[in-house]
């Protein structure tokens, strides 16, 4: 394993032009990933992180475009027009399986379309690969189901056979847009398993793109918590759980049932989460911060270290403006 | 323990199957709710978790009337809901109320807020106001009628003419004239209302907006101006509007962001405070469930299997189903503190689910019969190859396939032979049950998946795969459908664990 990362976005800006404003669905994300690694995007709806993930494999269609920043994929940048030359090294699986798979080719036909392309593989060969493929992600009976068409599979066999499909192009990357989003939490446990069985035996790496909490605590090494277009918050995932340093992070965290004693209220965020129309002059969760005061208004804060290879976004760290440079 | 008051709501032996309408090739019904037994007490949550497809929705559809029942016992006030003519029915719908999951599509994109919040005041011809006179009268009027015995009083008239008006209603006193007239044998009131219906309707919109926290600038809205977690807060004013005593809420946060989640919660549980409020809070959250609900059903195809106060439910779970929905929580927020069990496969076909414990064919803690002693893992996989042979038997053939046999190709066969081998690949099994095994292997080749299925099932099924498991009392209100409640055999936690020990 080299110390350079498989895939580093750097200060990545994607806007969205529309007849009356321009929004900056991502403004500025910076995050890496290592080889083998798993590191979270967390955040809400609209946050920007589905964005992020498409503009990873080049996806961000009309009116949408990437206007900044750089995406390097072993050091090349992607965002130079390279994605064919890597459309093979980065996968990505959906939240919704159905919506992924054509319903009128089988499984088989699906899984050897992307062998042919990626791998050159065809005929029997491209079968018996897709079968394989297909018992790799767990499917009993996989010669049988090779020839079976999409609405035959249940919800979590759908998506075992769109990673396998993602698998087909033997990627080194692997992004998961809200893998298990649609699924029953046992099936949301199987997946789950099988990614992180499949990373230990091909050493891929995978990020994964979600709004749930508790699938970051599991499945993930390293997490970045993204709000309004922007990452307010990276940290390994147990020191992120520990001891957030974001008050966002915090509220998200508080917010999760499980955590509050069920006789107590809830704890809550008031407010919406923003639209950024420009660039950023303030924090965007100011408005909606328990710790704000004044300067959070005017000032938009930049990452600030913290102890254990980890940062902030946030005024309180910065001991010149705030005397709660120490909390944690 | 919560007071045993009479049920708002007793379910008794409820069944509701789907029928196909088409005429040909009729399936056998989908069994959606299969024989459930659920009393919902007066001012409780009881939060109804399982996965899709368990019967959740339609269990929470037949109790308010939505879904007709197939047979058993919906039970209110002494009455069967199941059996209701229409003006009964009409009458049960005011008193009951439902939030649906996908605030998205459940509300009519071109309707104002004000006109879905009153659309169920507008059905029911709402309000028609009761009066209650204090001695002996005839009520007369528009819009008024006499109350019934044990019915909720609008109007209270004294003999002198003074009217009081119940404080839910957006009515002042002074809108309300009665004229006691004495003359005849008993005296006769005659009520006049000042403010019409539609104003009265109105007004009752503002409050219901008001009471879930949007403003009477967002009665002259539409819906695709808001968003999610306001969209909800205007189902469940609709919901609301009619002043029901128990609500069914199908999922009503599982489409929203966790900080408005939050929030929905929060409303959700002042509403019940002020209102007094009985839920039935239908979620795969378990979460969520923990922290609303009083007591926590659990369903599997159509079962509750295991039923009980939530806390007690969590911190010890009765049921195998029970203790791997807990064990699948992602993150910190599931109470199981072992290995995480990761169930098998998905749930069977409720068209033809299995003639013993539902759960059997993904259980963890399944009793093993006697007869061989072999590890955990090795009957996991016998059961396994039953499940593929049931799959293949139920399976159309694809016309390839039949074309392929008709010549006489062994492709199927090869292919099964190969998943056999796969599957038993390192499981050593002795000498008896090897050849029961090559016997179903060559039935199914030979096309009869059926019988291999069965052969399987005599010679290594356990009690679980004939026994259907009635709900066993577990003490402190408690129950659970579960054969491992019986004291000959070790119990559900204890026994996965021994399992997860053994099988690294």
């Amino acid at each position: 394993m080299s110390d350079e990362p498989l895939l580093s976005v750097r200060d990545l800006e994607v806007v969205f032009h529309t007849e009356r404003e321009r929004i900056h669905a991502v403004d500025g994300v910076t995050f890496e990933i290592r080889e083998g690694q798993t590191v979270g995007l967390v955040g809400e709806s609209g946050s920007g992180k589905s964005v992020t993930a498409r503009s990873i494999l080049g996806l961000v269609d009309e009116p949408g475009r990437i206007e900044g920043g750089e995406i390097l994929y072993r050091g090349e940048d992607l965002t130079e027009d390279n994605w064919a030359d890597h459309r093979g090294d980065i996968a990505i699986v959906f939240q919704d399986p159905t919506n992924s798979l054509n319903p009128v080719y089988t499984i088989g036909n699906q899984i050897e379309e992307a062998l042919r392309i990626h791998q050159d593989l065809r005929g029997r060969a491209a079968t018996d690969r897709a079968i394989e493929l297909l018992e790799d992600v767990g499917i009993p009976d996989a010669p049988r189901r090779v020839d079976e068409y999409p609405h035959q599979l249940s919800g979590g066999m759908a998506q075992r056979a769109v990673i396998a499909m993602a698998l087909a192009c033997d990627p080194d990357l692997l992004v998961c847009d809200e893998p298990t989003t649609a699924l029953d939490v046992t099936i949301q446990a199987q997946i789950l398993d099988l990614l992180a069985e499949l990373q230990a035996e091909q050493d891929l790496a995978i990020l994964f793109i979600t709004h749930d909490m508790g699938v970051i605590e599991d499945a993930t090494d390293w997490v970045n918590v993204i709000y309004a277009g922007e990452v307010v918050e990276r940290a390994p995932t147990e020191a992120l759980f520990d001891h957030p340093a974001h008050p966002y992070t915090r509220a998200l965290l508080e917010s999760i049932p499980g955590r509050t004693d069920p006789d107590e209220r809830l704890p809550t965020i008031e407010g919406e989460v923003p639209t950024p129309t420009g660039p950023a002059t303030d924090c965007r969760f100011a408005p909606r911060c328990p710790e704000a005061f004044e300067d959070c208004r005017s000032v938009a804060p930049e990452h600030v270290s913290l102890d254990g290879d980890r940062s902030a976004a946030c005024l309180l760290h910065d001991p010149a403006r705030s005397d709660g440079g120490e909390r944690q | 323990m919560t007071a045993r008051e009479d049920p708002v709501v007793s379910v008794q032996s409820l069944k509701t199957y789907y029928h196909d309408d088409s005429i040909v090739g009729a399936k056998p019904p989908v069994r959606a709710v299969d024989g459930v037994d659920l009393d919902i007490r007066e001012g409780e949550t009881v939060g109804l978790v399982g996965e899709s497809g368990s019967g959740k929705t339609t269990l929470g559809r037949t109790i308010i009337g939505l879904a007709d029942a197939t047979d058993g016992v919906v039970e209110a006030d002494g009455q069967d809901v199941t059996e209701f003519d229409a003006e009964q029915a009409r009458d049960w719908q005011r008193r009951v109320g439902m939030v649906f999951q996908d605030p998205e599509e459940s509300l009519n994109d071109r309707m104002t807020i004000g006109e879905i919040v009153q659309e169920p005041l507008k059905a029911h011809d709402w309000p028609v106001l009761t009066v209650a006179v204090e001695g002996d009268a005839t009520v007369r009027g528009s819009g008024v009628r006499p109350a019934e015995p044990d019915e909720t009083v609008d109007l209270t008239v004294g003999l002198d003419g003074d009217v009081t008006v119940r404080d839910e209603l957006p009515l002042s006193a002074d809108a309300v004239t009665a004229a006691v007239d004495r003359s005849g044998d008993a005296p006769t009131v005659d009520v006049t209302v000042e403010k019409s219906r539609a104003e009265i309707r109105r007004d009752r919109a503002f409050d219901l907006l008001d009471r879930v926290g949007l403003s009477e600038q967002h009665f002259y809205r539409y819906p695709h101006q808001f968003s999610g977690g306001q969209r909800q807060r205007i189902g469940i004013a609709r919901a609301l509007a009619l002043e029901p005593e128990f609500v069914v809420l199908d999922e009503p946060v599982s489409a929203l962001d966790v900080s408005v989640q939050a929030r929905i919660i929060n409303l959700l549980e002042d509403l019940q405070d002020e209102m007094g409020l009985t839920y039935l809070f239908i979620a795969h959250d378990l979460s969520i469930v923990r922290h609303i609900a009083d007591r926590v059903a659990v369903m599997y195809l159509g079962n509750v299997v295991e039923l009980g106060p939530t806390e007690s439910v969590y911190a010890d779970p009765h049921h195998p189903y029970t203790v791997s929905l807990l064990s699948a929580i992602p993150g910190s927020g599931s109470p199981w503190t072992g290995e995480r069990i990761t169930l098998r496969g998905s749930p069977p076909n409720p068209r033809d689910p299995p003639a013993g414990c539902p759960f059997a064919t993904r259980c963890p803690a399944k009793i093993r019969p006697d007869d061989y002693d072999l590890p955990e893992r090795t009957w996991r996989a016998l059961d396994e190859l039953r499940v593929v042979f049931r799959t293949r038997a139920r399976a159309e053939a694809s016309a390839a396939e039949t074309i392929k046999r008709l010549i006489g190709l062994d492709v199927a066969g090869q292919d099964l032979r190969e998943t056999v081998s796969d599957l038993l690949a390192d499981h050593d099994l002795p000498p008896a049950a090897q050849s029961t095994v090559d016997a179903a292997v060559e039935l199914a080749a030979g096309g009869d998946d059926d019988a291999a299925a069965e052969q399987l099932r005599e010679a290594f099924g356990s009690r679980c795969d004939r026994e259907h498991p009635e709900p066993y009392d577990g003490g402190e209100d408690r129950t659970s459908q579960c054969l491992r409640q019986e004291a000959e055999y070790d119990g559900v936690a204890e026994t996965i664990r021994a399992r997860q020990e053994d099988e690294p």
